[in-house]
């Protein structure tokens, strides 16, 4: 079967129903040919239950077994996978990241609590990253987190936001080490030499490209307001 | 001693960063941050070399710095690899 994720048309067949489901809004029925395919076996779908020890159901591991593959393909179509919460405001995608647990989702509900109808969530927490002519563009996936937020879309980035904890809400550019360190720790590490060159080569042009800030943030609506005006006043 | 293989030295944005790839990843999951001289003797220690090479490597690199001051730099870098495993010997 034929999915369009991230403008690229990828072959993956399913063992479980799960994943075939949740594909469902990514079907792809036009006439190019796929650009490659993704079959995971069953052993891979052991290793990851007996990795990761954590009582979600084989359908679920291969699931997840699946986009892991699919991230590590995709490298050559200059895409680039990002944990973080993908949200749209007017047109213009903002990408929330952080150690897990930390609250990205929960910020990103603050947006939309804040803006309203301006919002759009393009994923809020596995989208893909694509460079297309010197610009980073971020594509919703079905793989869109606890709460199943994603739109099949996708907009340019504005900017990136590390969020941390904080008592006040107060935003800042981050340091060159600070994002670099984050944004590696997000996304995927493949273990192949030269998908790891090119991961690094993308995150490098990422953050060459897009104002990476940090944002302390509380768990307040305000804080989205804080974290909009920091990231849209003293444009370049 | 030298590197273990294993690991790559980039540039990425601004910074020498090194990662581990194919068996060594399931080992070392971490990120390596290079100043000029950490990438300057990384390079050299891609390659088996001692300590003294080093040392002489840097002098010849670097005009002004004394032959002690080289050795302590070289025995401080050194040190952490060996720390973090890196180093075969």
């Amino acid at each position: 079967m034929n999915y369009k994720v991230a403008d690229i048309i990828v072959d993956i067949e399913f063992n479980y129903k799960y994943g075939v489901k949740r594909m469902s809004d990514y079907r792809y029925e036009g006439d190019r040919p796929s650009d490659f395919s993704v079959r995971v076996t069953q052993q891979e779908i052991e290793e990851s239950m007996k990795r990761c020890n954590d009582n979600f159901p084989a359908s679920y591991h291969e699931w997840m077994c699946v986009y892991r593959s699919l991230c590590i393909k995709a490298l050559d179509y200059d895409c680039l996978f990002m944990h973080c919460s993908a949200v749209c405001l007017d047109s213009q995608a903002y990408l929330f990241i952080a150690a897990s647990g930390t609250g990205k989702s929960t910020h990103a509900s603050f947006w939309r609590e804040r803006f309203g109808e301006r919002v759009v969530m393009i994923n809020d927490d596995k989208p893909l990253l694509r460079y297309v002519d010197g610009k980073f563009y971020v594509y919703g996936t079905p793989w869109d987190g606890k709460h199943h937020l994603s739109t099949n879309t996708r907009a340019p980035v504005k900017a990136l936001c590390i969020l941390y904890r904080n008592d006040e809400n107060v935003i800042e550019r981050a340091s060159v080490g600070e994002a670099n360190f984050m944004i590696l720790n997000q996304t995927v590490r493949p273990e192949n030499a030269e998908k790891m060159e090119k991961t690094l080569y993308l995150a490098g042009k990422l953050l060459e490209s897009e104002p990476c800030y940090k944002l302390g943030c509380n768990m307040s609506v305000q804080a989205a307001e804080v974290a909009y005006k920091g990231m849209n006043e003293n444009e370049d | 001693m030298k590197i273990k293989d294993g690991f790559i030295l980039r540039q990425m944005n601004s910074m020498n960063i090194v990662v581990a790839v194919g068996d060594r990843a399931a080992e070392f999951n971490g990120l390596i941050t290079l100043n000029e001289t950490g990438m300057f003797l990384w390079n050299k220690l891609v390659n088996d070399i001692d300590e003294q090479g080093l040392v002489d490597a840097v002098l010849r690199e670097y005009n002004g710095v004394s032959e002690d001051k080289a050795r302590e730099d070289v025995v401080k870098f050194t040190e952490k690899l060996r720390q973090a495993d890196i180093l075969d010997e």
